[in-house]
C-alpha cells in the first residue's frame, strides 16, 4: 500500500532520513519506535505531504504522490495534540474533511453525527472542542480523520497526552476502529509497550534509517 | 511546500509601493531639503540642541515613572481577583483610543491653568509628563501584565520551595519570565514620548516643546525648512534605534502557552485589598481623571458652551472627521491585510512595518509637503496620510493574532483535503479575524484623532473636529474654551464609539487563554 523509497532530508546539520525505505501493506498497522530527536515526527510530516523531502519516493497503491499537496493524498495526521479547530464546534470539527471534500453541508452533517455516534460522542456535538476531557477531544479527531474515509492514517504520538488508563483504552478503541475501518496505519511513538499494542510490526528509526525490532 | 513564494511577494508590493511613495519619498526629500542649504549646526546651535535633550530626556523620565508605576499595578492585576477586574483590563485600552488632543486637554483642565484641581502645573515639565503616563503608563502595565501571566506556577512554587521569599521570588523568576513582554513596551513608550506631536504640542509650553513641536514650529511658522530637515533627521534617527530595539526586543513573543499559570487569588486579606486599591487608583489618576475633567469642564460649560455643537462649523467638522475616517479606513483595511499576510514570513516586511511609527506624523507631513507641492491640498493625499499613520495597527495586531494561531491546526486542515486557500479561509482567518477587527479599531481612533497631518495638508474647509478644537484653544477668551471643552467631550465619545463599535468583546476561541 505504502512504500518509502530511499528517503532522504536533512535539517541544519542533523540528518533525519538517510536513504530510508518502508513498506506498510493494506491494513496493517506498522509502529514507529525511536528517540526524541530521531526524526519520526518529521517522516510522519514527509508522507503527510507536510514536509519536503530532500531525494526520494513516496508512493500509495503504487502511484507516486511525492510530489502531490497534503490535501490531494487523503492520508489522515492524527497530531499529539489533536489540533481541534478551536473556533469550530465538535460537530463542525467532525465536518470539516467532508466538506472539502464537497459534501453538502447537510449530509455532512448527517454523516458527521453518526460518526461521533459511532465514537461514543452522541449529545456532544454543538459542544465547544475545548470544553470536552482529554479522551472526548481525542476521540473527536479520531471520528474527524475516520469519516472522511482516509487512504491511510498517520498517529503521530496522539496517547502522549492522556493518563495511563486513559491511555491504554484509548489504544485498544484505535486499534479495534482502525481494523474494522480496514486502514492501514503509520503509528510514530517513543514507548515500546504502546508499540507492541497498537501495531502488527515495529521498526525503530535510529540515525535515519530504519532498523527492525 | 506548503505556501508558495509567489503569493506574498505579490501581497507585499501594494504596502512597498505604499510605503515608497508615503514614507520613503518623503523622507529622502526632507533629507535633501537639509543638504542643499546653509543651516545650524546641530551640536552647536544651543536652542537646537537642547530642544533634542529634552525630548530625549522627557521619553526616558516617561519610560522610567511608566516602569516605576507599571509594574507593581500590572503585579497585583496579574496576582489578584477582585470585582471588575474583567472591566478595569478593558477600561486599559480607553486611553489608546483617545485622541492626544483629548488627553492634553483634560490634564490642563485638572492640573492646568484653572484646573479642576486647583493645582496649575503650567510651564512645569510636569504637565508633559502627565500627558506621556496618561498613554503609557496603561502600555506598560497590559505588557507586564501579559507577562506575569506567563510564569509557570510550577517556576514560582519551585522557587520558594528553593527558599525563595515572595520578594525574592519576583525579582529572581516573575520578574525575568515577564521581562521580554517588559522591555518592547518600554521601547514603545519612548518612541512615542520622543515622537508625539499633539501631547508636547499642548503641554510643552514653550519652554519645555519637544522636537517634533519645533518641527513643525519651524515649518509652519519660520519657513526655515533647512533646520527642521535638520531636526528631523537627528528625531528620525533615534527613532529608528529605537523602532530597531522595539523588533529585535519583541521577536521572542507570541509562544503558545504550554503550562499551567500561576492562578489568581482573590483580593481577601487586607493588605491585599489595600494594594488593589492602590493599584486602581494610580490607574485613575493617570487615565481616568483627566478624560473626567474634559467631561466635567465640559458639563460646567452649560448651556452657552454647548451650543457650538449646532455652530456649521462643528458640523462640518464632524461630518469632515467622518468621512476622512471612513475613507481612510478602506484603505487601512485593504493595507494591513496585505501587509500582515505578506510580513508572516518575512522578516524585512515585519521591519517594515514599523516604519509608520518610526517616521513621525510631522515628518511625514512636512515630506509630502516638499515631495508632492501639487497635491499638498488634494483630499487624495490626505486620506492616504491617514492611511499611513493608521494601517500598521491593522498590520500588527493581524500579524500577532497570526503568530498565536498553532501551525498544526493549518497542518490539520491540509491533511483533511483543504487547500491553502481554503485552508486560511476556514481555519487562519477565523481564528486572527479577532485581531484583526482590534487593529481596524485602533485605526479608527487614530484616524478621529489625527491632528498633526491635517494641520500641515488640510485646506481651511477641510476643518476637522481635531483642527477646531486647536483653533477654538487658540483663541482668547472662556467662551472659546469652554467651546473647546465640549468638542473634546464630543471627540472623546466619538473615538470610544469608533472603538466599541469595531472591537466588540471577543467569543472567547479556547478556553484557558484568555486572561
Amino acid at each position: 500500500m505504502l512504500e518509502l523509497r530511499a528517503l532522504h532530508k536533512r535539517m541544519g546539520a542533523r540528518c533525519l532520513a538517510d536513504g530510508l525505505s518502508l513498506k506498510v501493506d493494506a491494513g496493517e498497522t506498522v509502529a514507529l519506535l525511536g528517540a526524541s530527536g530521531s526524526g519520526k515526527s518529521t517522516l510522519l510530516r514527509m508522507v503527510a505531504g507536510l514536509e519536503p523531502l530532500d531525494a526520494g519516493q513516496v508512493l500509495f497503491a503504487g502511484e507516486d504522490v511525492t510530489r502531490q499537496p497534503p490535501e490531494k493524498r487523503r492520508f489522515a495526521l492524527i497530531f499529539q495534540d489533536f489540533a481541534l479547530f478551536p473556533h469550530l464546534d465538535v460537530q463542525e470539527n467532525v465536518c470539516f474533511g467532508l466538506v472539502e471534500q464537497g459534501w453538502p453541508k447537510r449530509l455532512a452533517r448527517t454523516e458527521a453525527q453518526a460518526m461521533l455516534a459511532t465514537v461514543g460522542l452522541h449529545g456532544l456535538e454543538h459542544r465547544r472542542v475545548w470544553t470536552l476531557s482529554g479522551g472526548e477531544q481525542q476521540r473527536v479527531a479520531l471520528a474527524r480523520a475516520l469519516v472522511t474515509r482516509p487512504r491511510l492514517m498517520l498517529l503521530d504520538e496522539p496517547f502522549s497526552a492522556l493518563d495511563a488508563e486513559l491511555r491504554s483504552a484509548m489504544q485498544d478503541e484505535f486499534r479495534q476502529r482502525l481494523a474494522d475501518a480496514g486502514i492501514p496505519a503509520l503509528l510514530v511513538t517513543h514507548d515500546p509497550a504502546e508499540a507492541a499494542r497498537m501495531a502488527g510490526r515495529v521498526v525503530r528509526l535510529e540515525g535515519g534509517r530504519m532498523r527492525p525490532v | 511546500m506548503l505556501r508558495t513564494r509567489l503569493t506574498p511577494a505579490a501581497l507585499a508590493l501594494l504596502p512597498l509601493a505604499f510605503l515608497g511613495l508615503m514614507a520613503v519619498g518623503p523622507v529622502l526629500r526632507l533629507f535633501a531639503e537639509g543638504a542643499g542649504q546653509p543651516s545650524a549646526n546641530l551640536w552647536a546651535d544651543d536652542y537646537l540642541r537642547w530642544r533634542l535633550l529634552w525630548s530625549v530626556l522627557q521619553a526616558a523620565a516617561s519610560c522610567l515613572a511608566a516602569l516605576l508605576a507599571g509594574l507593581p499595578v500590572a503585579w497585583v492585576l496579574a496576582r489578584f481577583d477582585f470585582p471588575g477586574r474583567a472591566l478595569v483590563l478593558r477600561l486599559l485600552m480607553l486611553p489608546f483610543v483617545m485622541p492626544p488632543l483629548v488627553a492634553g486637554i483634560g490634564v490642563l483642565a485638572l492640573v492646568g491653568p484653572h484646573g479642576l484641581t486647583g493645582v496649575d502645573l503650567q510651564d512645569t515639565p510636569w504637565l508633559l509628563l502627565y500627558g506621556n503616563l496618561f498613554y503609557n503608563l496603561p502600555l506598560v502595565v497590559r505588557a507586564a501584565l501579559d507577562g506575569f501571566a506567563q510564569v509557570p506556577q510550577s517556576r514560582l512554587a519551585a522557587a520558594r520551595t528553593l527558599g525563595a521569599g515572595p520578594w525574592r521570588a519576583f525579582w529572581r523568576v516573575e520578574l525575568p519570565t515577564a521581562r521580554p513582554w517588559i522591555l518592547p513596551a518600554l521601547c514603545l513608550v519612548f518612541l512615542y514620548c520622543f515622537s508625539g506631536f499633539g501631547i508636547a504640542l499642548l503641554l510643552g509650553g514653550q519652554r519645555y516643546a519637544t522636537v517634533e513641536v519645533e518641527i513643525y514650529s519651524l515649518v509652519a511658522y519660520e519657513l526655515n525648512l533647512a533646520d527642521a530637515a535638520l531636526l528631523a533627521y537627528a528625531t528620525m534617527t533615534i527613532s529608528a534605534l529605537t523602532a530597531l530595539a522595539y523588533a529585535l526586543a519583541e521577536r521572542r513573543l507570541a509562544q503558545p502557552l504550554r503550562f499551567e499559570p500561576v492562578a489568581r487569588t482573590r483580593a481577601a486579606s487586607l493588605w491585599s485589598r489595600l494594594a488593589v486599591a492602590a493599584a486602581l487608583g494610580l490607574l485613575f489618576f493617570c487615565g481616568g481623571a483627566p478624560l473626567l475633567a474634559v467631561l466635567g469642564r465640559a458639563l460646567l460649560a452649560g448651556r452657552a458652551g454647548w451650543v457650538v455643537l449646532l455652530e456649521p462649523d462643528t458640523v462640518a467638522a464632524l461630518w469632515n472627521t467622518t468621512r476622512f475616517t471612513l475613507m481612510a479606513l478602506g484603505a487601512v483595511a485593504v493595507l494591513g491585510v496585505a501587509h500582515a499576510l505578506a510580513a508572516r514570513r518575512s522578516l524585512l516586511m515585519r521591519a517594515l512595518g514599523f516604519l509608520p511609527f518610526v517616521v513621525s506624523s510631522v515628518c511625514v507631513a512636512f515630506g509630502l509637503l516638499l515631495l508632492y507641492p501639487a497635491y499638498t491640498a488634494s483630499l487624495g493625499l490626505l486620506v492616504a496620510s491617514y492611511a499611513f499613520l493608521a494601517y500598521p495597527f491593522v498590520t500588527k495586531n493581524l500579524l500577532s493574532a497570526f503568530d498565536a494561531v498553532p501551525a498544526h491546526l493549518a497542518e490539520a486542515a491540509r491533511t483533511l483535503g483543504a487547500s491553502p486557500a481554503r485552508t486560511f479561509w476556514r481555519v487562519s482567518w477565523p481564528l486572527a479575524r479577532e485581531g484583526f477587527a482590534r487593529g481596524m479599531a485602533f485605526a479608527a481612533a487614530t484616524a478621529v484623532g489625527e491632528f498633526a497631518v491635517t494641520l500641515f495638508l488640510s485646506r481651511p474647509e477641510w476643518t476637522t473636529l481635531t483642527t477646531l478644537i486647536y483653533q477654538h484653544l487658540g483663541r482668547p477668551g472662556s467662551a472659546n474654551l469652554d467651546a473647546a471643552m465640549v468638542l473634546a467631550a464630543g471627540l472623546m465619545v466619538l473615538a470610544l464609539a469608533a472603538f466599541l463599535v469595531i472591537d466588540r468583546p471577543a467569543r472567547a476561541t479556547r478556553g484557558g487563554e484568555h486572561a
